[in-house]
């Protein structure tokens, strides 16, 4: 789901702390670059062995066991990631990959929050740096202070057309999605207690300060820079972000709520042709949908 | 999503009201024997040879599946992506608007 909702995996166990730092070599003996290297490839070798395990297995109650106790959990790499961040705070080689992996995978959870937030405090050194850019993206999706003032500070500081045009466009996802946010909590106010819990009093209070005609606003005008600044730069693979920002100009500007829905003129499954102009007068729900 | 989109459209039967997809299969036949175990019987466009990536999904800026657009008698987008209980009770309001109109109609008359 691209919009914003509390993740499912804020529901996943947090099973005894098996990490894949317990057994590493004498970190003294490491170059900071071998380290990270060391930590990453002893994390990845234990989450694809609890994978091989979980292939096998013939039960839910298997599978959920197998989780819980060997699915490794990233606090422990994380932690170590961040101190050596700190101690090698000048070192560009390493240091930002560390902390983009603790924002991309340091789990969830309050305490995960906290190391996420500390590493983009950190992160914000690097904010020039290429590297980065793909972290706003993830960042898009969910709604935080720190979140937006990262992304931000790359769209400022990046050098490149392809990373400022990226990091110019996930802005505008945040800003979208944020508006989106803001009208559901105007909507149904007592979803608020749940939306603090999830990410926090800080966020939450600005969402209902703000003004989401002014923050739709605001993400349409990005998006025009985008479309119009970065039209060839490539996304996702084969998408341009022209392309990608044309398709949310097009959904905020005809598929809000409250406008006309476009017409759809296309084959059924059995290749005859009709139109959802046909069913006016009637209340229809559509449903994209796949067999997946 | 299935059975509940199933007994959706087994409720509404004599309502003014219609469940269309949009399908992003490539493998129209896979999907046909799907669709015939798992009872659905409602019409979907599909979304051509393209699959996720093809034109209806393009034009609606669709990224997530499923994505759903609620919209009333007038053809008006009023709801997205309710789901379960939510989906019911934006239909039913829809209907009952729906209801209001066809009376007041009546009436003018």
């Amino acid at each position: 789901m691209r919009y914003m909702v509390m993740g499912a995996a804020l529901l996943l166990a947090w099973g005894p702390a098996l990490s894949a730092a317990d057994d590493k070599p004498d970190k003294k003996d490491l170059t900071p670059a071998e380290e990270y290297k060391a930590l990453i490839a002893a994390y990845q070798k234990q989450q694809e062995e609890c994978y091989a395990l979980l292939r096998e297995a013939k039960t839910d109650e298997e599978r959920q066991r197998i989780f819980t106790e060997k699915m490794p959990k990233p606090d422990k790499v994380a932690v170590r990631l961040l101190e050596l961040a700190e101690e090698n705070s000048k070192d560009v080689g390493v240091v930002p990959d560390a902390l983009i992996w603790v924002v991309t995978n340091g789990g969830h959870g309050a305490d995960a929050a906290k190391k996420k937030d500390k590493a983009l405090d950190l992160l914000l050194n690097h904010a020039g740096n290429d590297k980065v850019v793909s972290v706003c993206q993830t960042l898009s999706y969910t709604p935080s202070l720190k979140n937006e003032q990262f992304i931000r500070a790359v769209v400022e500081k990046c050098n490149t057309n392809e990373g400022k045009g990226k990091a110019t466009y996930s802005l505008g996802l945040y800003i979208k999605r944020t508006a989106e946010a803001a009208t559901t909590i105007k909507e149904q106010p007592d979803l608020a207690k749940q939306y603090e819990d999830a990410y926090g009093k800080d966020i939450i209070k600005k969402l209902q300060d703000s003004d989401p005609a002014a923050l739709t606003k605001e993400a349409e005008k990005l998006f025009e820079l985008v479309a119009g600044e970065y039209p060839a730069v490539k996304m996702y693979g084969e998408e341009t972000l022209g392309d990608l920002a044309k398709g949310e100009l097009f959904e905020m500007r005809n598929l809000a709520i409250g406008k006309t829905a476009p017409e759809i003129e296309a084959d059924d499954l059995d290749g005859n042709k009709f139109k959802l102009s046909e069913y006016r007068g009637k209340v229809v729900v559509i449903d994209f949908w796949g067999n997946w | 999503m299935y059975p509940h989109e199933r007994s959706l459209v087994k409720r509404l039967e004599s309502k003014p009201f219609a469940l269309l997809g949009v399908n992003s299969d490539t493998d129209k036949d896979a999907l046909k024997e799907v669709m015939k175990k798992e009872e659905i019987t409602w019409r979907s466009w599909w979304n051509g040879p393209e699959g996720t990536r093809g034109p209806l999904a393009k034009k609606w800026n669709v990224h997530g599946w499923p994505t759903i657009y609620v919209l009333d008698h007038k053809g008006v987008i009023r709801y997205k992506n309710v789901r379960g209980e939510k989906m019911d009770e934006a239909v039913n309001k829809l209907l009952k608007e729906q209801e209001e109109a066809e009376k007041e109609k009546k009436d003018g008359k």
